[in-house]
C-alpha cells in the first residue's frame, strides 16, 4: 500500500493509466492527466491498489466535464476497488469494464 | 519465525493534507509487519484517510495535531483518531449517501462516514474535554486473497 502514485496519459490510445495509491494528496497529479481527456476515455486501474473519495471525486469531475461527448470507462479494477465502487453506487455512474 | 510483539502505537500528525502520506505509509508498514490480509488493510486504510481528511476539513481554525492509536492483534485492527480542541460532532447529523443518484447528481461527499458505518465492525464517536475521538475496529479476514 506504499506504492508511489502515477497517472499517465497515453495519447496514442487515449488511455489513462493509474498506478499505486491514489489518496487525497495525489489529486493534482491525477487531474493533470485527466485534463487531457476530451472524449470517451478508458482509465486503466490494473496497477492501482487504492483509491479514496478524493480520487473518486477527481474521476467524477472529469466524467461530468466530458458529459455527452463520452465519459470515463474504468477498466481492470481489482476486487477491492470494485467492491468500493459497487458499495458506494459508483458502478452505475461510470461504465466499469 | 519470531512472532512480532502486539502492535499498539500512538502517532501524531500535523493537520495538513500532506501529512496523510506519512500516516498511510505508517499504516501500510504495520499491516505488512503483522501480515494483515489485503482486504482488511484496504478498508481500514480507507476509513483512516476519510476520517483524517474530514477532521482537517471540518476544523480549519485549529492548529492542533491529530493523533492516531493503532492496535493490531491476530484477530482485529483497532484505530482511534483524536482531534483536540474541537466542537462536538454528531455523526447522526451526516445524511446517508444516496447511492442511486445519477452521475450529474452524485458527489463524493459523505463517503467517509458511509465507509466507516458500512465496513468497520465497531464504531464509536466520543467528545470529552473538547476532544473528538473516532474509534473503529475491523475484524481480520482469515485468509488472504
Amino acid at each position: 500500500m506504499t506504492e508511489d502514485f502515477a497517472a499517465v496519459w497515453d495519447s496514442e490510445t487515449t488511455v489513462i493509466y493509474l498506478s499505486g495509491r491514489f489518496d487525497a494528496t495525489q489529486v493534482a497529479k491525477a487531474d493533470e492527466a485527466l485534463a487531457r481527456a476530451d472524449g470517451p476515455t478508458d482509465v486503466d486501474f490494473s496497477e492501482l491498489v487504492y483509491i479514496s473519495s478524493a480520487g473518486i471525486g477527481s474521476l467524477l469531475a472529469t466524467h461530468k466535464r466530458l458529459g455527452k461527448s463520452g465519459g470515463l470507462r474504468l477498466v481492470n479494477m481489482n476486487p477491492h476497488l470494485r467492491e468500493l465502487f459497487e458499495l458506494a453506487g459508483f458502478d452505475t455512474v461510470f461504465e466499469i469494464g | 519465525m519470531r512472532r512480532p510483539e502486539p502492535a499498539t502505537q500512538t502517532s501524531e500528525f500535523p493537520r495538513v493534507l500532506s501529512a496523510l502520506s506519512e500516516l498511510l505509509d505508517l499504516l501500510g508498514k504495520a499491516f505488512e509487519q503483522y501480515n494483515v490480509d489485503n482486504r482488511s488493510a484496504f478498508w481500514v486504510t480507507l476509513a483512516v484517510e476519510e476520517v483524517f481528511t474530514n477532521m482537517i476539513r471540518h476544523n480549519r481554525s485549529s492548529d492542533n495535531r491529530i493523533s492516531m492509536d493503532l492496535d493490531i492483534s491476530e484477530t482485529r485492527i483497532s484505530v482511534r483518531l483524536t482531534d483536540y480542541g474541537v466542537p462536538p460532532f454528531d455523526p447522526a447529523s451526516v445524511p446517508e449517501v444516496d447511492t442511486t443518484l445519477s452521475a450529474e447528481q452524485r458527489t463524493p461527499g459523505g463517503l467517509g462516514v458511509f465507509i466507516v458505518r458500512s465496513q468497520m465492525d465497531d464504531v464509536a464517536y466520543s467528545h470529552e474535554n473538547g476532544n473528538l475521538s473516532v474509534s473503529f475496529t475491523k475484524y481480520r479476514e482469515l485468509a488472504d486473497d
